[in-house]
């Protein structure tokens, strides 16, 4: 099991707000304590260094054991989200969640998503959910 | 001159560091430099003997033989007598006044710490310089080979390289000065890896073949290498009669060479007694040797006169009998009398003494021979005698087929090789290398198998990357070196996981992964060993992980160091050899 899915974020959230948010649009696909595991994952490396990569987008990530498939959940949010300051202000929020072992893919991955925010900046200017979605349907495959 | 040295090091240190020269493929860059050396090492050698040839013969030196048939009969003695006085003078002044004593190569490079104590050495290979320089009948790529690697042990230590490497290091300098000696690139590094090292794997040959490679290669540039006999004209047919007479003469050789072995242990054994006493032994042996020369100037040297002698038809049956003779006797007494030299060369005189004879044998007995097939059964002598000789059948062969270009005889070689070979094991002779392997046995390795530790092993203070450091350094590593892997650890040294290049090859030069961090593209699926882990354990990790490299944590998950795969060959070519000592 595998899925790239997208979440519409409110105002105001604050990056652990945000990070539930994101979570919880995988609750239906992960085991629970594989998704706790997950968190966990994503908590630890954003202490070690945030994952904010500059013009408004923000990768959290969570490298987990066994997890059993790659997911990812693009939150937009108008407002956008201090990652963790407000100096680093994220609208879109890219969560991934993938198997310790897959290198590689988490590499490519992240490189999709990299190319993807520098061919579309006016998106990430603009900050329209449906036209983020659609972007990401048609750009990101896992 | 310390504070030099100190800079000097901490320069070549930091070189090996930003060079990558500590990874795998260090150890190919070092192979080659120190081949290259170990050419320069024996072309100094062979200009010192021959230096001291023309002052003990006043003459300007050149084929010991045909200054030997120049000179006075008086001179002869005078030279073999004062050279054997020198050299004992030499050796009692090493033996009494350095601490340190002298560790062959083949000891330091199969089961020693690959220390070779500087002086000590040096001394001896001065007292070999002298003996052989006089004319004494013994070889001169034992002390060459053996000059060559006291230097790179001393390097090797210098730059604190690990235990295993520093062994194949100095293992390389020894290929690369019988290449240099014998002008044979192949059989150099197979010598060493079959003799020395006692196990043939490519990780192992494939360094000492660039370090005889290279060594070859300076040999061409600066010197003439041209095969020493060459004997491309010798032949023997692809024939049942032929194989039936291969394996005979197999069987002859290999008993010869059995005899030769006893004698030069008994020899050793006998007359080698009171270290005050090595002037007095040396300057007799050189004296008789000397007598006997005033008649048979052709003893004095190595015997490569011989071997050319035969090759050129220059020598009759009865010539070739006695100078048999003579050589066995004059090269047992200096050996005996324990005169620093080789007996590599003398061997392959003896071998091929005994073709020779046994060629006219055949015709006595009215089976008609060409003067081609009476070199080729030269040379099949000459192969089988050194395969017992040297307990080395592949060596035996390649070495007589790429110094004599003789190829296209490798059918019957193989068969005389194989037969001494396997009648060597049924009369249990023991190599004329076996003491200087089969002494001090590292203290780690004398012990059963699976108490033999990984601690002994590991190579300590790797290289490793903090979890935070970012993807374009770690890429920078990685195009810089060849390693496989890249280990992380915290600031304190904790063990965090490994990359790996397989992983990351494909991205090392993309620029959207800047903010990627070590801990990002860390597995920790990968198994580590502690450091008190057994060998045969660190063999069922790497079979079962398929890994090259693994790392060594402790129990309180510290980071220790790193340990290949071929280390662990290495070790385990260390177990074998002393099983085998121990019979």
């Amino acid at each position: 099991m595998s899925g790239v899915y997208c979440a519409e974020l409110s105002d105001g959230l604050s990056q652990e707000e945000c990070l539930g948010a994101l979570f919880d649009a995988l609750k239906s696909d992960i085991p629970q304590d594989k998704l706790r595991e997950m968190m966990e994952a994503v908590y630890l490396r954003e202490d070690i260094s945030s994952t904010y990569v500059g013009n408004g987008l923000a990768v959290p990530h969570g490298r987990v054991d066994d997890l059993g498939g790659t997911y990812i959940v693009f939150g937009v949010s108008k407002g956008g989200v201090d990652w963790p300051s407000e100096e680093s202000k994220a609208n879109i929020v890219a969560l991934i969640g993938i198997d310790k072992s897959e290198v590689s893919k988490y590499l490519s991955i992240l490189q999709k998503i990299s190319r993807w925010k520098k061919q579309n900046a006016a998106l990430f200017e603009s900050c329209n959910f449906n036209a983020i979605r659609e972007s990401v349907r048609a750009s990101i495959r896992i | 001159m310390s504070r030099f040295k100190k800079v000097l090091f901490e320069l070549v240190l930091r070189f090996r560091k930003y060079t990558g020269l500590k990874g795998r493929g260090g150890v190919y860059v070092y192979a080659a430099l120190v081949g290259s050396f170990s050419a320069l090492i024996a072309s100094i050698f062979q200009k010192c003997t021959q230096f001291i040839l023309s002052i003990l013969t006043d003459t300007d030196g050149g084929h010991f033989v045909e200054t030997f048939e120049k000179i006075e009969p008086w001179q002869r003695i005078f030279s073999l007598g004062v050279g054997g006085a020198v050299s004992g003078l030499i050796l009692l002044f090493a033996s009494k006044k350095i601490k340190k004593k002298a560790t062959p190569y083949m000891e330091a490079v199969a089961i020693g710490n690959g220390y070779i104590p500087m002086r000590s050495n040096l001394l001896r290979s001065l007292a070999a310089i002298v003996t052989i320089g006089s004319g004494a009948s013994i070889g001169r790529e034992g002390p060459l080979v053996q000059t060559a690697t006291v230097f790179a042990s001393w390097f090797g230590r210098k730059i604190r390289m690990p235990l295993p490497r520093l062994r194949l290091f100095i293992a390389c300098a020894a290929a690369g000065g019988m290449s240099a000696v014998f002008h044979t690139p192949l059989a150099g590094g197979l010598f060493v890896c079959e003799i020395v090292i006692g196990v043939m794997s490519i990780d192992i040959l494939a360094p000492l073949l660039i370090a005889s490679c290279s060594s070859y290669v300076s040999i061409i540039a600066f010197s003439d290498a041209s095969p020493l006999y060459e004997m491309s004209n010798a032949h023997l047919s692809q024939s049942t009669t032929v194989a039936l007479f291969a394996l005979i003469l197999g069987v002859i050789s290999s008993l010869l060479a059995k005899f030769w072995l006893v004698l030069l242990s008994k020899m050793r054994e006998i007359l080698n007694g009171n270290s005050y006493l090595l002037p007095l032994r040396l300057t007799l042996a050189g004296v008789a040797v000397g007598c006997i020369a005033i008649f048979y100037p052709e003893i004095v040297g190595n015997g490569a006169h011989i071997i050319r002698g035969i090759v050129s038809a220059d020598f009759s049956l009865e010539q070739v009998f006695v100078l048999l003779c003579l050589k066995i006797v004059a090269v047992a007494l200096f050996f005996g009398m324990g005169a620093i030299g080789g007996v590599l060369t003398p061997s392959l005189t003896i071998g091929s003494m005994t073709g020779f004879l046994f060629a006219h044998v055949l015709i006595m007995l009215g089976i008609p021979l060409s003067s081609e097939e009476i070199i080729g059964f030269s040379l099949l002598g000459m192969a089988s005698f050194f395969t017992t000789a040297a307990a080395a059948p592949i060596t035996s062969l390649l070495l007589v087929v790429e110094f004599t270009l003789a190829g296209k005889m490798i059918f019957p070689l193989t068969i005389g090789v194989l037969t001494s070979y396997f009648i060597s094991k049924i009369t249990k002779a023991k190599s004329m290398y076996a003491s200087a392997v089969s002494r001090n046995v590292l203290p780690e390795f004398n012990k059963p198998m699976a108490e033999v530790k990984i601690e002994n092993i590991f190579r300590r203070g790797a290289d490793s990357v903090l979890p935070s450091d970012r993807f374009s350094s770690i890429s920078k590593k990685f195009l810089r070196n060849s390693d496989e892997v890249i280990f992380v650890a915290t600031k304190t040294n904790r063990y965090a996981g490994a990359i790996f290049r397989s992983d990351v090859i494909e991205f090392l030069k993309s620029e959207y992964l800047s903010e990627v961090i070590a801990e990002d593209i860390a597995r920790t699926d990968i198994p580590s060993l502690a450091p008190d882990a057994n060998i045969l354990d660190a063999v069922k990790e790497f079979s079962s992980s398929g890994r090259e490299t693994l790392p060594i944590v402790d129990k309180s998950g510290k980071f220790c160091g790193t340990v290949y795969k071929s280390d662990i060959l290495t070790g385990f070519s260390e177990i074998l050899r002393r099983e085998k000592v121990a019979g």
